[in-house]
Formats: structure tokens, C-alpha cells, sequence
């Protein structure tokens, strides 16, 4: 899909900064250029396109629809609306007590909670700019099964107790939204795609640099040693890593791609970048006004096992 | 703010009237642009209006707010999840008027 600007790229290195492609300067420069270029394209049109999408769901619309699934079925459509609804992860808390408190399952509310947000527009426009359809595919399909069994394994571990008390007494009011037009709508995907690469392009810039260093200087035998998918730990540690940071890490994804081409996991990739944006600490501790820490304790360890164990079924697969 | 709003002069008139606006929002990025976006206009404009930036969440949620930031005006909720920008405030401003 990119050749043409593949052959601009190289043209550009070669005939204007006069750089041969065969020199680790001429092929970590094209690989800025090249990357940045191509991520930022692909990134303004999906998050376009999934935003306009998006507009057609909302936090009430599909509470309203929770509430009439029960049992396993409420998880799997909980995960399934948590990748189309339009959800920052700063209304967390207000939506947590109005699942709460509509009736709707704890369980089925964290599937929600799960995978809302490692199915995150930018993550997959990344995803599809640097691996291809593929696999951006199947982390969207992994990130509604870590959901939907996450959910079920707190359902079934009963911590309803473990909700804030105050969280029962609420009473929240209906809202009724106003219709949105075409116009509406584009605007709302514009506002979105502007919003997103506000927030990321300097951690792209900064992780796609990194990535065209590591692309003409990083030994591949040395990391193929540490971060290859023989290494049993590499994903364990690349969760770990990943928690404390937030979805701005998203630019970490350049570095990624890099790093499978020197035959780093691509599950270790992944799973890094589902803990980033799962279990992020500023998630954790908005929750924490709502959910007492024994529920966030499991919470953290359901998710970040469900993670590590896609991470390591990616090395397998891929 | 949106590719297809132009830059006319508001032709809204907004003399002798008041406003109660309120802002829902837990403290987040989006929450204080639109609490920014609604002051901008409040001093722009001459519009006389009390505001307030509501970040209990008992509060938040009897609104019936759950995806912040939410905007109400004069009692009555708006919108939410949106940061509203200048075309968009000041048509709301209005619209509260009609009622």
C-alpha cells in the first residue's frame, strides 16, 4: 500500500541528502522518514474512520443495552461494546457506579472495563501501520477475550463487597441524549483524530527516532538472546514494564517493530503494549474511589495474567 | 473548531440575560478545555453567567452524567463527553433561551 512512498523515501535519501541506502545512516534515516510518514497517515485515517463509528454509541446507549444481558452473554457484549463505545478512561469512575447501579453485573461491567481500553483506536492504527491487518485482527479478537474471561473470573470470584458502600447508594439520572447529524459526526472524528495525535505525536516522533537507532545500530544477536521469544520472561517483564506507563507509550510501538525484525517476540511486543494501556496507574488509582484495593489487586492480576498468556501465545504463533 | 464552521460574527444576543453554568468533570484534560471554552466565551461575549465546575461525583452523577465532561445550563443537562467549542456553546446558550 506504501510502495510509492517507500520509492519517494528512497529517492530522497539517496538523490537529495546524498546518503547511500546501503549505510546504517542511509537506512535509519529512511526508516524515521519513511515510519513517521506512513504511521501518521494511517493513524489520522483509522481513528478518522473508527471515531465516525463511534459516534453512533455512547456510555448511556450501552448501559442501556447491558442491562437487558445476563450470564456469559452480558460479558461478551460488554467487551464488544467496549471497543465501538466512546470511553476515556477519566470517566472510568462515573461509569463504574452507573453500570453499578443500574444492576448491571460486576462481572460484565469490568469485561467493559477490560477492553475498552487495550482496543483503543490509536493502538490499533498503529497495530495496522506497522504488522499488517493480521495481526491487528487478532488484537482487537485477544483483547475481547482477555474481557470476556476477565470478567467471568470476577464474577465468579463474588467481590461485590469489595465496591465502595456508597457506590449502592447512588442514584444516577437519566439522560436523554440529543440526536447527532452527518455534520455532527464528522466534526466528532475530527475532534478525535486531532485530540489523539496531540496527545501522541511527539511519543511517536521519539519512539519511531529510537527505532530508525535501533533499526541501523542494535545487535540483533544480543536481543534476539534477551527479548527473543526462546527468552521464557521476556513478556512477563515486558508486563510489568508496561503498567506503570500510559497510553502514551503507543509510540513504543516503532520501537516494536524494530525490535520483531531483530526477532524480539511479537508477542512480547504486544503485551507490553496491552499492559501500557489495560493497566495503566492513573486508571488504577481513579478506580480506587470506587472499588476497595483487594478488587484492584485482582483486577491488576487477572488482567496482567491474561495478558502475559496472549503474549506468549503470539510467540507461538506469529 | 470543525472543518465546515466559518468565521462570522455571532449574531446572538446575549444583553440582560443570565446564565447558571455548570461543568460535571472529575478533574480530567477534557474537562478543564471545556470549562476554558465556556469562560472564553462568557468573557467574549459580556454574557452575565455564574459558573461552576462540579467535580463531586455524587453530584456528578445525580446530573445524570457518566461520561465526563458534562455542560448544564440553566438547570438543564446538555451534553456529555463532548468539549464543546465556541459555535457550539454559544448555539446551546441560545437554544436555553428558547425554552
Amino acid at each position: 500500500m506504501f510502495n510509492w512512498l517507500d520509492n519517494l523515501v528512497r529517492s530522497l535519501v539517496k538523490d537529495v541528502f546524498n546518503i547511500s541506502m546501503d549505510t546504517r545512516l542511509g537506512s535509519s534515516v529512511h526508516f524515521f522518514i519513511y515510519d513517521t510518514i506512513k504511521i501518521l497517515i494511517l493513524l489520522m485515517v483509522m481513528v478518522f474512520i473508527i471515531s465516525y463509528i463511534r459516534s453512533y454509541f455512547s456510555p448511556e446507549k450501552t448501559k442501556e443495552a447491558l442491562e437487558k444481558y445476563s450470564g456469559i452473554s452480558g460479558n461478551i457484549f460488554a467487551s464488544l461494546f467496549g471497543i465501538v463505545t466512546p470511553f476515556c478512561s477519566c470517566s472510568s469512575v462515573p461509569l463504574f457506579i452507573a453500570f453499578v447501579e443500574a444492576g448491571i453485573p460486576l462481572g460484565v461491567t469490568f469485561s467493559f472495563l477490560i477492553t475498552s481500553p487495550i482496543v483503543n483506536e490509536a493502538a490499533f492504527a498503529i497495530l495496522l501501520a506497522t504488522f499488517g491487518w493480521k495481526l491487528a485482527l487478532f488484537y482487537v479478537f485477544t483483547g475481547v477475550v482477555v474481557g470476556v474471561v476477565g470478567g467471568i473470573i470476577i464474577d465468579k470470584m463474588h467481590l461485590e463487597d469489595e465496591v465502595e458502600e456508597y457506590v449502592y447508594e447512588l442514584v444516577a439520572s437519566e439522560y436523554e441524549e440529543e440526536k447527532m447529524n452527518f455534520r455532527d459526526r464528522i466534526d466528532f472524528a475530527i475532534t478525535n483524530v486531532k485530540d489523539i495525535l496531540r496527545r501522541i505525536w511527539i511519543f511517536l516522533v521519539i519512539g519511531i527516532g529510537i527505532g530508525a537507532l535501533i533499526h541501523g545500530w542494535a545487535p540483533s544477536d544480543v536481543l534476539n538472546k534477551y527479548a527473543g521469544r526462546d527468552n521464557p520472561f521476556g513478556v512477563i517483564v515486558s508486563v510489568i514494564i508496561g503498567i506503570p506507563l500510559y497510553s502514551n507509550a503507543l509510540g513504543t510501538i516503532p520501537i516494536a517493530e524494530v525490535l520483531i525484525k531483530k526477532g524480539v517476540g511479537v508477542g512480547t511486543a504486544l503485551s507490553f503494549m496491552m499492559a501500557t494501556t489495560a493497566l495503566s496507574l492513573p486508571e488504577m488509582i481513579l478506580l480506587r474511589k470506587v472499588i476497595k484495593p483487594k478488587l484492584i489487586t485482582r483486577f491488576v492480576i487477572i488482567v496482567g495474567v491474561g495478558i502475559i498468556i496472549v503474549g506468549y501465545m503470539f510467540n507461538m504463533l506469529f | 473548531m470543525g472543518i465546515f464552521s466559518k468565521n462570522k460574527k455571532s449574531n446572538y444576543d446575549f444583553s440582560g440575560k443570565k446564565f447558571e453554568i455548570k461543568i460535571f468533570g472529575t478533574g480530567c484534560a477534557k474537562c478543564d478545555k471545556l470549562e476554558k471554552n465556556v469562560q472564553n466565551i462568557v468573557d467574549k461575549y459580556n454574557i452575565e453567567a455564574v459558573t461552576e465546575h462540579v467535580t463531586d461525583i455524587k453530584e456528578i452523577l445525580s446530573a445524570g452524567v457518566i461520561s465526563t465532561p458534562g455542560l448544564m445550563i440553566n438547570g438543564k443537562l446538555i451534553s456529555t463527553s463532548k468539549v464543546l467549542n465556541e459555535r457550539e456553546l454559544l448555539k446551546k446558550l441560545s437554544e436555553s433561551l428558547d425554552v
